[in-house]
């Protein structure tokens, strides 16, 4: 059994100053009002020990949850928890717990050092093994068996029973049981189980699903393939070979017949093959189409049809087009004659134009001179006015009359031969037109010829003889239409049987085709029957063996579990039973017990310790009693596991934090007598503020007692502490 | 279980109801069992175990029979005793379950430590008696093969002339 020596707290909760506490009287007590640090002492204790194990939701402790270690008027916070242990060898171990600041964000860090008995230091992970190996309980435990920290052990009387008896169970030291239940139940492979069990459920009903549509499907393959003129008994491989036979057979006849070549298909021996067998036949089937001598021919005489139409078509327009040029040449000579008479009708204007212009040139001459004499005699030279200028002669009114003349005779004379000319120019100009238009009329006759020659000549090539004057080309092309429309009507009713061969094989190959979709849509329904045959399923099956060998083996680990703790429950409660009995009563004094019996059975359903506390009728004793007897019966239970000798433990202390809470002074009193029991096995830590409760420690404990009074508290300086 | 004896089942379960469904399967598995060489068949309609099979001295099994839609079966106190009682007079205890469910087959379970209670039929893979499922589950696919239009027809009085016919050869 570990023992406590001495504490030294500095920065943690309520202290900001270090403060040292000695441990060397079997009692200590831990007085002063609320808020002065006496919890704070006691919890320096135990984060000492457990670190983060002791804050947070995970405690059960509702002030732990967001617990504060850090001292907040301690700049920077530097929290830092010393302990110094004895083992039963009196080894001394010194525990050094602190939170420095860490990092660029100035984060705490919480670091662990242990100074060893035997010289040396131990840190980190290493000193937290060596921590384990010297305190031995799980924090959990230190909770309820050396710790009585009022709110854990008010649960084990006041919570659910499964978490009462979970707490009584750790009370007990039995929590590796516990434990093991605990992760045994949390696997839930029992759940896992059923839902693969339910996951293969829901694929087998998939499965199922998938089958009915196929089955469908097949169903309405099979009335397609009774379309298609197959009889049920025909919907199978056999059948579907002996048609595929057949099919082969009629082609190869047919290719014979007409003497076309085909390569060599062969009958696959099964159906997959088949598919593969169609498609090469519907090949040459699409090829004998086409490659038929009578459609050859047909196709050669349709190209003649329709070249010779076309030659019909042209020979008719280019014929038209001659008559048409024809017809306007000759209209055109009757009304303005031919070339000749027209180009001796210009010759003639040319000549008659050539005589008006010489006459005109002359007129011209002799009005020349008559204008020039009137400039003359209208001008300013002296005495003009009545000379002849060229002679020089005088005569009266020269200028008159050469005016008078000049008006009558000369100008009018010019103008008229003038007009004439003109006249005969328009004339010429439009007899020149209608040349030029004969030319034209008489090319586009020459034109329309060239081109119905030609005609006649592709006609000629065509009808392969030669075209005359005296042959119509037009009927000899309507004759041989004729004759090619006859013999494409006697190639029709041969190519139209040769065709109903083929689209009798054809039809052979759409029933195959009909069968084998049935035989494919047959063997997707048999995959799943071979599932079950599968290696994938056998090694299913397999591990759904090894998962209930798995599950069985569990279960009976489950149920071993089961029975060791509760067996050691049983001797455990039965050691304790009578000191927590007379513990309870001496605390309670409660008349309506005279016998208090804490008892432990399995739980049917679980498998579970179930602990109970029944009074001497066997009527359950939680129910009735008073805060005060709660607290004397969480005392009892406490104190009489630490004392009896039913759980080993590894500590040689008790910590007490206000015990006395809701206990009258009767219950105080009987407090302090078992107390003082305690104090022969082990050294107890209390902390109160009651001073009827400190006044009965010292007036009734029997052992050496040491107090600390915590005097104050101020924000500066933490607790004021005195050794008393 | 084929998926053809699994459709053939589910038609008759269709057809017959549960309660009379469990009694053909009960019959159809004492008829495998006398395919698989196992003589002496004494089956019960009424009352005990459902029917014993032996094929000699040694290979003496008395069966349980169960068969339901769901995942687990009700295993009573009294099929618990029957078993027992046949145990005394030397034949395996063995829980025949049949769950009718696609992928399904027959589980024969060595009924030796099961308990009593409805039990997940998964767990009792643990006890399963593989030899004898190997030879019995292909001879039931067979039995339902050929007789699976007469149970149709008549039900359990056909198959009760199949297991007398079987006897007799």
């Amino acid at each position: 059994m570990i023992s406590l020596r001495r504490l030294t707290i500095k920065g943690f909760r309520a202290y900001t100053e270090v403060k040292e506490f000695n441990f060397d009287s079997p009692m200590v007590l831990l007085f002063g009002e609320n808020a002065r640090g006496k919890s704070s002492t006691l919890n320096a204790i135990e984060w000492c020990l457990f670190g983060n194990e002791c804050m947070g939701k995970g405690t059960g402790i509702r002030e732990r949850i967001n617990w504060e270690l850090p001292n907040r008027n301690t700049k920077p916070p530097n929290v830092s928890v010393m302990l110094e242990l004895e083992d039963k060898e009196g080894r001394r171990y010194v525990i050094s717990r602190s939170l420095v600041p860490h990092g660029r964000r100035r984060g705490l860090e919480e670091k662990l050092r242990i100074n060893l008995p035997e010289g040396g230091l131990v840190e980190g992970g290493e000193a937290k093994a060596r921590l384990q190996q010297l305190v031995k309980l799980s924090f959990r435990d230190f909770l309820t068996t050396v710790y009585q920290h009022q709110e854990a052990i008010r649960a084990v009387l006041t919570q659910e029973p499964r978490d009462r008896n979970d707490a009584i169970d750790r009370l007990l030291g039995l929590s590796d049981y516990r434990n093991i239940l605990t992760g045994i139940e949390g696997a839930r492979l029992e759940k896992e189980r059923r839902e693969i069990g339910t996951s293969f459920d829901s694929f087998a009903k998939e499965v199922g699903v998938a089958l009915q549509t196929r089955k469908t499907d097949l169903k309405e393959r099979a009335v397609k393939a009774q379309q298609k003129g197959l009889g049920e008994s025909q919907l199978n491989q056999r059948e579907a070979l002996k048609i595929a036979e057949g099919a082969k057979d009629r082609l190869v006849e047919f290719a014979h017949q007409i003497g076309l070549g085909l390569p060599e298909i062969r009958v696959p021996k099964e159906w997959k093959g088949l598919s593969q067998f169609e498609r090469a036949l519907e090949r040459e089937i699409k090829r004998f189409r086409s490659e038929i001598p009578e459609v050859m021919r047909q196709q050669d005489l349709f190209r003649d049809r329709s070249r010779i139409t076309e030659l019909r078509e042209a020979y008719r327009r280019e014929k038209e087009n001659e008559y048409h040029a024809r017809r306007k040449f000759q209209d055109f000579i009757r009304q303005k004659g031919t070339g000749k008479v027209l180009d001796e009708k210009i010759k003639g204007i040319l000549e008659e134009i050539g005589k008006k212009k010489k006459t005109l040139e002359k007129a011209d001459a002799r009005a020349t001179l008559v204008r020039d004499a009137l400039e003359y005699l209208s001008s300013d030279v002296k005495g003009a006015q009545d000379r002849c200028p060229l002679c020089g002669n005088k005569a009266a009114n020269l200028a008159e009359h050469l005016k008078e003349e000049w008006q009558e005779r000369i100008g009018g004379e010019v103008r008229k031969l003038q007009k004439e000319i003109d006249n005969l120019r328009m004339q010429l100009e439009e007899l020149e037109g209608s040349s030029q238009e004969y030319d034209r009329l008489k090319e586009g006759l020459e034109s329309a010829k060239k081109r119905a020659n030609e005609v006649n000549r592709r006609i000629a090539k065509v009808l392969a003889r030669e075209i005359t004057e005296k042959d119509d080309p037009y009927v000899l092309l309507n004759r041989k239409l004729d004759s090619i429309k006859k013999e494409l009507k006697e190639l029709e009713d041969v190519v139209g049987s040769r065709q109903d061969i083929l689209d009798g094989i054809a039809h052979l190959l759409n029933q195959i085709e009909a069968v084998v979709d049935i035989l494919n849509g047959e063997e997707k329904m048999r995959i799943v029957e071979e599932i079950e045959a599968s290696p994938e399923y056998s090694q299913m099956e397999e591990l759904k063996d090894e998962f209930a060998i798995l599950l069985d083996d569990i279960g009976k680990i489950k149920e071993a579990v089961g029975e060791v703790s509760h067996e050691e429950a049983r001797q455990k409660v039965g050691a304790a039973e009578r000191v927590i009995d007379n513990y309870f009563r001496q605390i309670a004094g409660n008349p309506s017990v005279t016998n208090m019996r804490f008892s432990v059975s399995v739980d049917s359903r679980t498998a579970r310790n179930h602990y109970e506390f029944k009074d001497q009728n066997g009527e359950d004793l939680t129910p009735v009693l008073s805060q005060g007897d709660l607290n004397a019966l969480a005392l009892s239970i406490f104190l009489g596991m630490a004392t009896s000798g039913a759980v080993k433990e590894s500590f040689g202390f008790v910590m007490l934090d206000d015990p006395s809470q809701s206990l009258g002074s009767g219950h105080k009193e009987k407090l302090t007598e078992i107390l003082d029991e305690v104090l022969k096995d082990r050294m107890v830590v209390l902390s109160s503020m009651d001073k009827e409760l400190q006044d009965l420690t010292f007036s009734r404990i029997t052992g050496a007692k040491k107090k600390y009074v915590f005097s104050h508290w101020t924000p500066e300086e933490g607790p004021g502490v005195k050794e008393e | 279980m084929k998926t053809e004896t699994y459709e053939r089942l589910r038609r008759l379960h269709e057809k017959h109801g549960s309660r009379e469904f469990g009694k053909l399967c009960q019959k159809f598995l004492a008829i495998a069992f006398q395919a698989a060489g196992y003589r002496h068949i004494e089956e019960r309609g009424v009352q005990g175990v459902d029917f014993d099979a032996a094929k000699e001295r040694k290979e003496k099994y008395a069966v349980e029979v169960k068969t339901t839609v769901a995942n687990s079966i009700s295993f009573e106190e009294k099929d618990v005793e029957g078993l027992k009682k046949r145990k005394k007079d030397g034949y395996q205890p063995v829980l025949a379950v049949l769950r009718l469910h696609r992928f399904s087959h027959w589980i024969l379970a060595d009924a030796d430590s099961i308990k009593s209670g409805n039990v997940y039929i998964d767990s009792l893979r643990v006890h399963r008696l593989s030899e004898l499922e190997r030879c019995i589950g292909p001879l039931f696919d067979r039995i339902i093969e050929e007789h699976f239009d007469g149970a149709m027809r008549e039900a359990q009085t056909y198959l009760d002339k199949v297991l007398r016919q079987r006897v007799m050869r």
